[in-house]
Formats: structure tokens, sequence, C-alpha cells
């Protein structure tokens, strides 16, 4: 299981779209730093990452820095820590930064 | 103003807290605006997020945006012209942003852009 960070914005870059060709069902996706704006809901990026299966996370730091509320973020994507983001990268077995 | 000032538009199309971009816009336009310019704002692209309401830096050790922008209207900066484009395509609305706003369509940009003496982007 590969863990997949993404930190450019949705709208800056191809970073995300490279990341869900490269990604398989089987990997997690941490969206981190610009990318979490990823994560609102009604956005082509929310769709192409619900698209994906695999399953989504984002850094909850990076999402109260940029002032994207839960209510604005899609359901099924998780919210994690610091400590949640040290832990899948312990459950991954490497790591790939797309930025 | 004096009749000799300038008009100065300052365009943000960057988001927030990637790199010093929006910092060094903020404080260009606040600059300007201390010499008495006439200084207009427009957000477009990945800018409009700048304004989004709730933003709380000190999450990852940052200077909160909108806060910064809040302080605009006091430097006599009343409103941020905002490209209702970029916010579609982000799923925004504009009661979802802080200050006075005036959203700008597409076919107003162009006009818009070109009524200024200067332009400087973010």
């Amino acid at each position: 299981m590969l863990l997949h960070t993404v930190s450019q914005s949705p709208h800056a870059g191809s970073a995300l779209n490279s990341c869900l060709r490269a990604a398989s069902r089987d990997s997690c996706i941490l969206l981190l730093e610009d990318a979490v704006y990823a994560a609102c809901v009604g956005s082509t990026a929310a769709a192409a990452l619900l698209a994906s299966d695999c399953r989504v996370f984002a850094l909850q730091a990076d999402l109260k820095a940029r002032g994207i509320s839960s209510t604005m973020l899609v359901d099924s994507i998780s919210v994690v820590d610091y400590s949640g983001f040290v832990q899948l990268s312990v459950d991954c077995h490497a790591v790939q930064s797309w930025y | 103003m004096t009749e000799t000032a300038r008009t100065l538009l300052v365009v943000f199309r960057h988001t927030p807290y990637s790199g010093s971009l929006c910092k060094a816009g903020h404080d260009l336009a606040l600059a300007a605006a201390a010499f008495e310019q006439a200084i207009s704002v427009l957000l477009m692209d990945d800018g409009v997020w700048q304004l989004l309401r709730g933003q709380d830096g000190t999450s990852i050790d940052a200077k909160t945006s909108s806060r910064s922008l809040a302080a605009f209207p006091l430097y006599g900066i009343d409103a941020f012209f905002v490209d209702a484009q970029s916010l579609r395509e982000r799923s925004l609305s504009g009661e979802q942003l802080e200050g006075n706003i005036k959203l700008l369509e597409s076919e107003q940009l162009a006009v818009f852009m070109e009524s200024f003496d200067q332009v400087i982007s973010f």
C-alpha cells in the first residue's frame, strides 16, 4: 500500500491529476497544504478523488488555516492530524510526494 | 486623492499560504494606499481563497490572510473585486467570502482591467 501525498492546489498544476493516474485502489491519498482545496464539496477535483476509489485523507491543520470547514468537506474524506499523518506513513510501505 | 494620482490595480491569483507572494502583495497594496494612491484589488483564480471566511493561520504558524485583507478598508481600499468565474470553478459563493466584495463577470473583466493606469500581479 502506497501513500501519495499531494501538496499543490488542484487549480495550480497537474500534481493531483498525475497522482490520480498513478494511484491504485489500494493506495491512500493524503491532501496537504494547498491540495486540501481539492477536498471541497462540488469541485471537479473532489469528484475526481471520489471516482478514484482510493482512501482519501486531508490534514486538519491545513484545512483549519485555510478556513475549510467540515460543512465544506466531502463526507468520504477523512480528516487526520499530525499523528494521523505519521500513522499513515507507517502503515504504508512507501510514500510518493506530489508537489 | 490629488489630480495626479494614478490608478493602480493589484491582482491576486495565488493561494494565501504557499510562499510569500500573498503577503508581498498585501504589503505593496497597503504601502501604495499609504501614499494615497487610488488602489483597487482584484482576486481571481486561486486568489479568491484569500477571502474565504473562517481562516486561522495559527494552525500552520502563518498570518491569517483574510485578517490582513480586512485592514484594507482602513487604507481606503473599500471593496474587493472578485472574478465570479473563479468562484464558480471552486464551488464557492460570494457569501462565503469576507468583506465588501463586488463580483465581476468574465465579459466585464477586460474593460475593468483596461481602466487602470497601472496593473501589478501577485
